[in-house]
């Protein structure tokens, strides 16, 4: 098996001596891991930082082994070494794509979020609304979407302000205030780029997709929210 | 299996474990250390036990040594108020070879990596605490990889220390171009650090 796309790098680890095994993102094939020979090396370890934009080139004798990978800079790292919230973000956005999305499995939707959000880090005032749009997209790539289009009692389409830990519907202000205290907070700017952003939204949008990912992603598996996602929300939230 | 007997061929296995040596290596290393006998396999004996016996991590610094607090903590002429804080003991060596700091260490023990689960109470943070808490300190220079996981801990730490902010100041070493590089083939952002950082 061959194949040669754009890819995001998620991750690496050393693997032996000279080598390290990387996660990426490929734009056409999904997120996939490979060895990569000589990653220790001054020249490869560069590529290897999670964020960087390369080209991977894939060669694995059977589908189901761990093939090998070549990897070239496809275009500029992020650079967000001096932000340190932003790096933080990165990172943290790497981590939820690889431990969220199953391998092998095409996302071009989810690679271009990715390197869209990716641009945005340097910008503090954008990218945490962005990101948390970006886990509802990996919640929606899952097949766990939160549908937002309309009022789950009333079927009203304003004025959604509640969503159901049930089902990951909208619920309206009128039909949810009984069970207000049940219901998660949807933030305005989930619901359109316009909606507009208040204190605390990032939070209490980060505390909706968070509460799915971890219905639906990590308890399945019985594992918690990667520590880096906890840390993200408490840096937002200070 | 060289057919050498069991003691030989547990000798090449374990030297074959060493970063450096493969099997082919390990088999070659102990075939020198056989012959020569007296003069390095009797000796290296001897230091791997002393090292074994007597090193121990340093409960200041976290550093390794075979003296406890380490010879830096424990040397009055060394800054006691620097601290140089490092990944491992390898960052530290390559520090006090060049000997341009005079201050001490902080060991952390590794990097925060979301990847490998590595988390904070992992490191060896709420010494650094400590030692800051104790109010000699003056400055605390990260000298972390430039890397997204260096980077991220050196950052976490001074966020970590931030109640510390009219006690002690926070650097980080600089970033740019190496002796004997060449523009040509650098990164693009180790050449938009360095002029960024151009004096």
């Amino acid at each position: 098996m061959e194949f040669e796309d754009e890819a995001i790098v998620l991750g690496a680890r050393s693997h032996g001596e000279t080598g390290a095994i990387v996660h990426v993102l490929t734009e056409s094939h999904g997120v996939y891991a490979a060895h990569i020979a000589g990653g220790a090396s001054r020249r490869i370890k560069p590529l290897l930082q999670a964020g960087s934009h390369v080209a991977f080139a894939y060669r694995a004798r059977h589908t189901d082994q761990l093939g090998a990978a070549t990897l070239e800079a496809a275009g500029p790292s992020p650079d967000l070494f001096d932000e340190p919230l932003g790096l933080l973000g990165l990172q943290c956005a790497c981590a939820m794509t690889q431990a969220v999305l199953p391998e092998r499995d095409s996302q071009p939707g989810a690679y271009h979020a990715l390197s869209g959000l990716i641009g945005l880090f340097a910008f503090p005032d954008i990218w945490p609304a962005v990101y948390v749009r970006y886990e509802a997209g990996l919640l929606e790539a899952l097949g766990f979407g939160l549908d937002l289009s309309a009022c789950a009692v009333s079927g009203d389409h304003d004025d959604l302000i509640y969503v159901s830990p049930k089902s990951g519907r909208a619920v309206g202000r009128t039909a949810g205030e009984p069970y207000k205290e049940k219901l998660l907070r949807l933030p305005g700017f989930m619901l359109s780029s316009q909606g507009g952003l208040a204190e605390g939204d990032v939070v209490r949008g980060l505390e909706l997709t968070g509460f799915f990912l971890e219905r639906h992603v990590f308890h399945p598996h019985n594992k918690p929210l990667p520590d880096i996602r906890l840390r993200l929300k408490d840096s937002l939230a200070s | 299996m060289s057919g050498a007997g069991p003691e030989i061929e547990r000798l090449m296995a374990l030297l074959s474990k060493l970063p450096g040596l493969g099997p082919r290596s390990a088999r070659r290393a102990s075939l020198a250390l056989l012959k020569r006998k007296d003069q390095l396999l009797i000796p290296l004996t001897r230091a791997m036990q002393d090292a074994a016996d007597k090193v121990e991590t340093c409960r200041i610094c976290g550093r390794l040594s075979t003296q406890n607090p380490c010879p830096t903590c424990a040397d009055p002429a060394r800054d006691q108020t620097m601290i140089c804080v490092v990944e491992e003991d390898s960052a530290l060596w390559a520090m006090e070879r060049v000997g341009a700091f005079t201050g001490t260490y902080h060991v952390l023990g590794g990097l925060l990596s979301a990847l490998d689960g590595i988390r904070p109470e992992d490191l060896r943070l709420d010494s650094l605490v400590q030692r800051v808490r104790s109010g000699r300190v003056r400055e605390i220079i990260m000298a972390l990889p430039a890397t997204v996981e260096g980077q991220t801990t050196a950052h976490y730490i001074a966020d970590r220390l931030k109640s510390f902010d009219n006690q002690v100041e926070i650097t980080f070493l600089a970033r740019g171009v190496p002796v004997g590089g060449e523009l040509d083939w650098l990164d693009d952002n180790t050449i938009a650090h360095a002029f960024k950082s151009r004096r």
